[in-house]
């Protein structure tokens, strides 16, 4: 059975998307569109960045207003987009007049089919093509949810709003911050996996570049950040802004450390640091069950990484007024703005990827339906992530600075180096625990990993006797762990508790 | 010039001459319900010195009114309290009563008990919603006004107004309740219970929460008793003291007033007080309801436009601690003299010695734990 699927599927050559369709622009050039051999190089650059572009706005300012949403659903008020189906009239007279002109070549360039009239083809091509995308861009934008159209008339306005520089501040440093804060976020997303799907016969992933060592550029954009935030800080010549600065070092410097040991943890466990690996690797279980502890940390952590509450000391609103973005307004302020919702989704996208299994799940449309299934478990999983950060925005007041500072000092950096020594005992000495995903690949180097898109019984037909042991092993703990996590979740929601922590009582006298 | 031999050894002292940042928190700042500054002198974070700046919201509250009937003042002195505007009217007519020597009909007095433990809690919600806020969480702030509104709510079908009532007047209450009143009353307060409770799960166990106030302002008794602090301030440092069983007025020398008090005089302290009396008032204004029932029919009493010469001072245990006005009247519409202690203004200048040794951070939850109200400060 591997056999046949290997001739129908070369799994060997697992590429990503961005290669194959730069493949097939070389090899078939579009008419009017031109690519060419010499200068796809640049273009297919040009167009990745657009592409990671508008797929960042896509996700996160969704996050935003869901945010929002979800704030105003727990504080008992309306909250964002109640300004009907069609948004704003203000808005409702810009985007639609201009979409509909938009779509006008289009439409020209339709009727010579729908009426025999021939028009001047080689004038309209390139002008259609264009107008058809920006069109389509817009529409999807402004009609395809709820949640995006008060997210673009976000943007409308703070791309409208007055562009102020402090009349003492660096002005350099000033402009170049806020760009340096949005770089490493969009570039973070050149390696982030979304899924994988089967393009004329070919595997391949959604995602722009299949680096080796994608873990690692994401830990290091995380640090290029901090460069950033100190530099706008220091430029914008505001006490307040300074001491958000500052206070995002001390905090970034004190979480470098452990989240460093606990995403060590995972590549240990993976044997790669490639992020399509860390995905593949993960057959038999989800890394977080063996992984758990350096899971819990991790999750801490991204809160304090990407400076969500209980973990904004950064940008304290009702103590530092936003910290270092005190000074920042319109634009700038926009990028920053953007960069932070897109470090949350970046941070959730590797927990996704590194304790969850990344894009598998049950793939219930089989191999053919691989690029929708695919996609659809990757984002489930990350937006449940997601919402773990809302939840935590609602309901915790902020984390005083030396407090955390002796939290991760004292409790996450040990905790973590224990994880991580841990786990390399384990891995070198192949216990059980942290080996059941290598036992399959073990007998079957050569045969790949096939049977990760195929149906839980198909593999176990095909798996050896050990592996099979294994998963039902796993799954037996599976079980129970979920069973706790439910017995956790009921207890939370559905009970009357007592908490741990006995209140104060007060003498009444 | 300096000499070498100096400039090394200051070098030695602090190697990197740092200075000390002078931070200024205010006039207009998010955590500041209505303008006024603290000049907060800081090592990095550490908190040296916060000095308060007053005087941004002065309207010469006490001036005004010597321009103006003993009637009209009541409106002027309910908005230097503006959280609980009930407390301004009724000094003003105590003032005026004690003086004329008139006599209030009980039913009045068990009104205005009932009014004024009402405007407490209403109160105590906000300031616990304004306390989340300085402690970082956004959710409490929506809570508290949402039930606070029960209140305003209630007060306002009483009175016509939602936060300067002026309902209660020299000589009793402006009107008697309305038909089904006491039923609504009821209602507001079974719903409210449930929720204080909803509200002390979610901040009071809190772990963030109690590690952030947990031993952080503390206040020593003796300088809370020389500084003159008053209210859950002065209590949360263990002094038992409180107006309405020490010197009561009203009718409370007939309810049983308990009194919660604390220990170690933190932030902690001052907010389980005030989180206790919440629940506290709710049972009084209950109990006001059974005796309302034998009271009599008679709500008000003709008081003299004319105040006869004389002088007093009358106080009440307001939300945030004593509030007294000592007025004077030399006979004639107006009074002579008037002036009012707020206690808020007490509260805001142990700051100082409050905040000193802890950081920026813990300064805001301090402030939110005195429960400044600006009004009484800048009157």
């Amino acid at each position: 059975m591997l056999a046949l699927l290997q001739n129908q599927y070369d799994f060997q050559d697992a590429d990503t998307i961005y290669e194959v369709l730069r493949a097939w622009l070389n090899t078939e050039p579009v008419e009017g569109l031109r690519f060419t051999a010499t200068s796809s190089n640049a273009m297919m650059l040009v167009t990745a960045l657009i592409f990671i572009f508008l797929l960042e706005l896509l996700l996160t300012i969704g996050i935003q207003v869901w945010e929002r949403r979800v704030l105003g659903r727990v504080q008992s008020r309306r909250g964002p987009q109640v300004v009907g189906n069609i948004g704003p009239q203000s808005v409702r007279r810009v985007v639609l007049p201009i979409s509909i002109l938009l779509l006008i070549p289009a439409l020209l360039y339709g009727l010579q089919y729908w009426f025999g009239i021939k028009l001047p083809g080689s004038m309209l091509s390139d002008l259609v093509a264009l107008c058809t995308f920006v069109a389509f861009i817009i529409y999807v934008i402004y009609c395809f949810g709820y949640y995006w159209r008060q997210g673009l008339a976000d943007a409308l306005k703070i791309f409208s709003k007055e562009d102020v520089v402090p009349l003492n501040a660096d002005r350099f440093l000033f402009t170049v911050a806020p760009i340096l804060v949005y770089l490493p976020a969009l570039l973070s997303w050149v390696v982030i996996p979304f899924g994988m799907a089967i393009v004329a016969g070919h595997a391949c992933y959604y995602m722009v570049q299949d680096l080796n060592v994608g873990l690692l550029l994401i830990i290091a954009d995380f640090a290029l950040f901090l460069v950033a935030i100190i530099m706008s800080g220091y430029a914008s010549n505001n006490k307040y802004a300074l001491v958000g600065a500052m206070r995002e070092a001390a905090m970034l410097l004190t979480y470098e450390v452990p989240m460093l040991m606990s995403l060590l943890c995972v590549a240990l466990f993976a044997g790669s640091l490639n992020l399509t690996e860390i995905v593949q690797r993960q057959t038999m279980t989800w890394g977080i069950l063996p992984l758990l502890p350096a899971f819990a940390i991790y999750l801490v952590i991204s809160l304090a990484e990407t400076n969500r509450p209980p973990f904004d000391l950064p940008e304290a609103q009702n103590e530092l007024l936003g910290g270092y973005l005190v000074e920042y307004s319109g634009l700038r302020f926009a990028l920053f703005y953007i960069a932070e919702y897109s470090n949350v989704f970046i941070v959730s996208a590797i927990m996704t990827v590194c304790f969850f299994g990344g894009w598998k799940g049950p793939m219930f449309l089989g191999p053919e339906g691989l690029w929708l299934t695919s996609l659809f478990w990757f984002l489930l999983k990350t937006y449940a992530l997601i919402y773990f950060f809302i939840w935590a925005r609602a309901t915790m007041p902020r984390i005083r600075m030396d407090q955390i500072m002796f939290f991760s000092w004292k409790f996450l950096l040990p905790a973590s180096v224990v994880c991580l020594g841990i786990t390399a005992l384990g891995v070198v000495y192949r216990h059980p625990w942290f080996n059941a995903n290598r036992i399959g690949n073990y007998q079957a180097e050569t045969e790949s990993y096939q049977y990760l898109i195929l149906p839980t019984h198909e593999v176990l037909e095909i798996i050896t006797a050990p592996e099979r042991a294994f998963f039902w092993g796993y799954s037996v703990v599976t079980v129970i762990f979920t069973a706790f996590i439910l017995w956790l979740a009921w207890r939370v929601l559905f009970t009357k508790r007592k908490h741990p922590l006995p209140r104060r009582e007060v003498t009444w006298s | 010039m300096t000499k070498l031999s100096d400039r090394r050894a200051e070098l030695r002292r602090d190697p990197l001459l740092t200075e000390k940042i002078i931070y200024a928190v205010g006039p207009q700042h998010p955590s500041l319900p209505a303008p006024y500054m603290l000049e907060v002198q800081a090592d990095g974070e550490l908190i040296e010195h916060v000095r308060p700046d007053i005087g941004y919201m002065h309207r010469g509250v006490e001036q005004l009114c010597t321009k103006r009937t003993w009637a009209q003042c009541s409106g002027l002195l309910s908005r230097t309290e503006w959280l609980a505007g009930s407390n301004g009217d009724y000094l003003l007519s105590a003032a005026v009563e004690e003086i004329a020597g008139i006599e209030v009909p009980q039913r009045a007095q068990w009104l205005r008990t009932m009014v004024l433990e009402l405007s407490r809690i209403a109160s105590h919600l906000f300031w616990w919603g304004q306390l989340g806020l300085e402690a970082g969480a956004i959710t409490p702030i929506f809570w508290a006004v949402r039930e606070r509104e029960g209140v305003i709510g209630l007060l306002e079908e009483l009175s016509g107004h939602r936060w300067h009532h002026q309902w209660i007047v020299p000589g009793g209450v402006r009107t008697d309740v309305p038909q089904g009143f006491i039923d609504r009353v009821g209602q507001v307060l079974l719903n409210m219970e449930d929720r204080v409770h909803e509200f002390e799960e979610f901040l009071s166990d809190n772990a963030i929460w109690v590690n952030r106030s947990e031993l952080i302002g503390v206040l020593e008794p003796e300088y809370a008793l020389t500084n003159g602090a008053s209210g859950p301030v002065l209590r949360g440092s263990g002094i038992v003291h409180d107006l309405r069983r020490d010197a009561p007025y009203l009718k409370y020398d007939e309810l049983d007033v308990r009194i919660p008090v604390g220990e170690f005089g933190d932030v902690l302290d001052r907010y389980r007080i005030r989180m206790m009396e919440i629940q506290e008032s709710t049972r009084l204004v209950r109990e006001c309801f059974n005796h309302l029932a034998d009271s009599g029919e008679a709500y008000r009493v003709e008081a003299p436009v004319d105040v006869p010469k004389g002088e007093a001072y009358v106080a009440v245990e307001g939300p945030r601690g004593e509030l007294g006005l000592s007025a004077v009247s030399e006979g004639g519409p107006n009074p002579a003299r008037l002036h009012l202690r707020g206690p808020s203004l007490y509260h805001l200048f142990l700051l100082d010695e409050l905040c000193r040794g802890y950081l920026l951070a813990d300064l805001f939850v301090i402030l939110g734990s005195l429960d400044i109200m600006v009004g009484e400060v800048d009157r």
